[in-house]
């Protein structure tokens, strides 16, 4: 499978908030493993979709300069309805704080009205370069690769919604 | 790509811990999304092998009759970054012990000598009151893949051995 888990930004108001969603289709190859009788977004995945997202806020709010964003610690991550084929994941992810080496949220997800998990994040974000400086070229074109894929998912149109009075 | 997050056991004590390992392989199509030129394995990956390492624990612990799903992720804390090459173990223990509406479960991760997570999460058993009415008793959560992972060739060195049976040899009186 891809590991791509926000298809859209619909709200983007940096360094504060992003609204994206996460759409889920029964074409995604780990749904017939989980589960084959009972296809639904995996927790772990609603994690992730969550990260993702919060980590597209952390692109918006730091002008793309941190290219590798990792979860470093969750706490509290509680689960409520399923997600299933056909659903969409509807997230909201607030900052806590975004540093420039670290970020803290506070994130939930919804599915048609309930809610399906939230959870507190925090973030680490670094350049490869970081660790070796030989390598500052990985972190030219992953900066590229974010920067198109934030045109992909709606990230210019929310940022934009947001400037109109 | 699959959903199966560990590759193997190597201890399993019922009820109350169990050893898993997965080796990170470029082969895996993730690692190229994550991230493209600079793989590493996702942490969210890792809870979920923890979540599977003692998912299987806990389901084994009462035969797999339970529907046992992941309700909470207390907290999980991640050291080091996991890259192809690595291989990581998943140690599962369950806190006190499984109860009739589920368990906990306490987690390390190592690579070889090093501290890679700590997670700590809660299972519950999905009571038939909030199980999907369409699956009716069917126990969709243990699929064959975890049973078979269970019972495959690595763990027999941990089991007594089987007694000899004494063969005949031919050509002898």
């Amino acid at each position: 499978m891809r590991f791509y888990l926000v298809d859209r930004i619909l709200e983007l108001e940096p360094p504060k908030r992003i609204v994206a969603v996460k759409s889920l289709s029964l074409a995604e190859e780990y749904l017939a493993d989980h589960f084959p009788a009972y296809p639904v977004l995996p927790g772990v995945m609603m994690l992730e979709a969550l990260v993702q997202s919060a980590a597209w806020l952390v692109r918006a709010s730091t002008d793309f300069q941190k290219t590798v964003i990792l979860l470093r610690e969750a706490q509290n991550v509680r689960y409520g309805a399923f997600v299933r084929p056909g659903g969409q994941l509807l997230m909201e992810v607030e900052a806590v704080g975004i540093g420039p080496a670290a970020s803290r949220f506070r994130a939930a997800g919804q599915c048609e009205g309930q809610q399906a998990v939230q959870a507190r994040l925090t973030l680490e974000h670094l350049n490869i370069a970081d660790d070796d400086p030989g390598r500052a070229d990985l972190d030219a074109g992953l900066r590229a690769f974010w920067r198109q894929r934030f045109k992909l998912i709606g990230g210019p149109q929310a940022l934009a919604a947001r400037a109109q009075p | 790509m699959r959903w199966i997050w560990i590759d193997k056991f190597v201890e399993f004590e019922r009820g109350r811990r169990a050893v898993a390992v997965k080796n990170v392989s470029l082969a895996e199509e993730h690692l190229h999304d994550h991230f493209p030129g600079y793989p590493v394995h996702p942490p969210t990956l890792m809870i979920e092998g923890m979540a599977q390492t003692g998912g299987v624990l806990v389901g084994e612990a009462l035969d797999f009759r339970e529907k046992v799903i992941l309700a909470k992720v207390t907290r999980a804390r991640f050291h080091r970054r996991v890259v192809p090459g690595d291989q990581i173990r998943l140690e599962a223990a369950v806190v006190g012990e499984v109860r009739p509406e589920g368990a906990s479960i306490d987690g390390r991760i190592t690579r070889g000598a090093d501290l890679v997570a700590e997670i700590q999460m809660m299972f519950a058993h999905l009571d038939q009151s909030r199980a999907p009415l369409e699956l009716g008793d069917e126990n969709f959560v243990f699929t064959e893949d975890f049973i078979r992972l269970l019972r495959m060739r690595q763990l027999n060195h941990l089991a007594p051995p089987p007694p000899r049976r004494d063969v005949p040899q031919e050509g002898r009186p």
